[in-house]
């Protein structure tokens, strides 16, 4: 399984396996990730699966769709990597992937 | 402060359908909560972009946010089915209902309503984004009004900067926080802390070391203050309604002043007043003068803010003290006491979830303090739901146990009226005047 590494915002390392086809929401959230809330089940409409993808990974996930960049538009804590961990889908690419979190959700 | 003129004619008298009929409570949610400048925090809760406090009055729920570019409000509804929208207070990038989801952004803008295209472009003619209210800020208070037309707050202020900003009550931060669910009109919980005229009666443990306790009030605008100018006398003497001299020792009279302020109200002078006060008797002569006894504790007081990284206002001289007067009350829900160090502000309110109710509301206690850089304590709100129960300190528990007897005293059928004191409790006499032109609707909107 696909290796992912969380790094919450206080710098605490989160490693985890996940299963190809789960979302790296879910995924942060059975490995227990503070950082990652999903109040919203992945539905896209709570963003509080707000992550920065780590450079190095940027290429490796499909980029987000039109819904996901207006609501990341919102999102105070935003970057230019930013992402919804819940519109991103576990691939065998995406081994090794690193999510750094943002201080606060929502 | 203007001349206190001969007050000519009948004694004043107030309505007692203004505390008690349930048609005037509804009155007053429909034509003074949404048309007035209300404090609906401090700026202090809303530091970061994203930062979000609401605010309840009557039947309306306001939100207000940090956004990227200053202070927003709206109203706290969600225009789909209208759920409210956000809860108590906390940290948000955007407002998603918790109903359907739909979404907000801090700038009020709907940017997501579930399923759109079921609606075949018809939403893009209706109205989805959030109603706006007007928020602005003073005194470090956030400040909302429902009505977007009208007076600008500083208009609406009228003289209160010239007489508050020295106080720069923006540099204060809370001390503590209280709210009290209390089974009495609004009016009559603010009341109680909109003259002086009860103080010897209500607070007969102040009288030998809090000076002369007789007031005069008067009227600014919507507004009215009140203070203790005539034959005014240093704290630390006695009420010359007794007999005794009060404190032989001048010394001992402030310390004892600063003492039953600090443990029996907690609030407008501070610890760090009280502390720096104890010490006259190190520099003090045992015959000092009481003037003097109270200017040196004062001036010990502001060393010591000094010395704690903060510092007494540079503007606050005693001229302005004086020119201020103890207490305001500014229309239409909030009184203050400030001081040099710290300062006391309350805010009474219908109780939302009641908000017809002539007999309930929610009455908050804010105690405000400069403190140093960093030194500002994380405050919790402590909620009282019984206050004749659960007692806060001595001179509020006193002013507390009034009130509900004012309440229940004022359904009395030979009580058709009250009869405020023209001298002392303008302030009051103000309020109703002001109330009842917004209320009754003879208001200049
Ligand atoms: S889980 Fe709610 S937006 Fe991703
Ligand atoms: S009531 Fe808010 S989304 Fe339906
Ligand atoms: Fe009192």
């Amino acid at each position: 399984m696909p290796k992912l590494i969380f790094v919450e915002h206080d710098g605490t390392t989160v490693e985890t396996e996940a299963p190809v086809g789960e979302t790296v929401m879910r995924a942060a959230r059975a490995a227990g990730v503070a950082g990652i809330v999903g109040e919203c089940g992945g539905g896209m409409s709570c963003l509080t699966c707000h992550c920065y993808v780590a450079r190095a990974a940027i290429d490796r996930i499909a980029p987000a769709g039109p819904v996901e960049r207006e609501l990341l538009g919102c999102v105070v804590t935003a970057q230019e990597n930013s992402r919804l961990a819940c519109q991103i889908v576990v691939t065998a690419a995406l081994d090794g992937a690193r999510f750094d979190l943002p201080a606060w959700q929502g | 402060m203007a001349t206190q003129l001969k007050q000519p004619g009948p004694a004043p008298r107030l309505r007692v359908e203004n505390y008690l009929s349930g048609d005037f409570a509804k009155a007053e949610n429909q034509h003074l909560w949404t048309k007035v400048w209300l404090v609906a925090g401090r700026e202090e809760e809303l530091r970061n972009v994203g930062d979000f406090l609401t605010f309840n009055v009557a039947t309306e729920s306001i939100v207000v946010a940090r956004g990227k570019e200053g202070l927003v409000a709206y109203h706290n509804v969600c225009p789909h089915r209208g759920r409210r929208l956000a809860d108590g207070c906390g940290r948000a990038s955007q407002f998603r209902c918790k109903y359907h989801g739909w979404t907000f952004n801090l700038e009020g803008k709907n940017v997501l309503v579930q399923d759109r295209d079921d609606w075949q472009g018809a939403l893009d003619d209706e109205r989805i984004d959030l109603w706006p209210v007007r928020v602005d800020s003073w005194g470090g208070f956030v400040w909302i009004n429902m009505d977007m037309e009208g007076e600008s707050l500083t208009e609406y202020l009228e003289t209160i900067p010239e007489f508050l900003d020295p106080f720069e009550l923006e540099k204060m931060r809370f001390r503590w926080k209280a709210e009290l669910h209390l089974p009495v009109n609004w009016k009559v919980a603010l009341e109680a802390f909109m003259e002086g005229y009860h103080v010897a009666a209500t607070h007969p443990q102040l009288l030998p070391v809090a000076g002369n306790d007789y007031t005069q009030s008067f009227a600014q605008g919507k507004h009215a203050h009140f203070g203790y100018w005539k034959d005014m006398q240093p704290i630390g003497t006695a009420s010359p309604r007794l007999a005794d001299g009060g404190f032989r020792d001048a010394r001992a009279g402030v310390i004892e002043f600063f003492r039953q302020i600090e443990e029996d109200l907690n609030a407008i002078q501070t610890d760090r007043d009280f502390e720096a006060a104890k010490k006259i008797m190190d520099v003090l002569p045992e015959d000092v003068d009481p003037m003097t006894a109270m200017g040196t504790a004062i001036e010990l007081g502001r060393q010591a803010a000094v010395a704690d990284g903060t510092d007494y206002p540079a503007q606050l001289t005693f001229e302005a003290l004086a020119k201020a007067g103890s207490d305001w009350h500014i229309f239409p829900n909030c009184v203050t006491l400030p001081y040099f160090d710290g300062a006391i502000w309350y805010r009474a309110r219908p109780d939302s979830r009641d908000p017809e109710n002539p007999d309930k509301c929610v009455f908050e206690i804010w105690s405000l303090k400069r403190y140093g850089p960093g030194k500002e304590p994380e405050v919790q709100t402590r909620v009282i739901t019984d206050p004749f129960k659960e007692g806060l300190c001595l001179i509020l528990d006193q002013d507390i146990a009034n009130m509900a007897e004012v309440q229940a005293g004022m359904k009395s059928s030979k009580f058709r009226y009250a009869r405020p004191n023209p001298v002392q409790e303008v302030e009051v006499i103000n309020f109703h005047r002001t109330l009842e032109q917004y209320v009754l609707g003879q208001a200049q909107a």
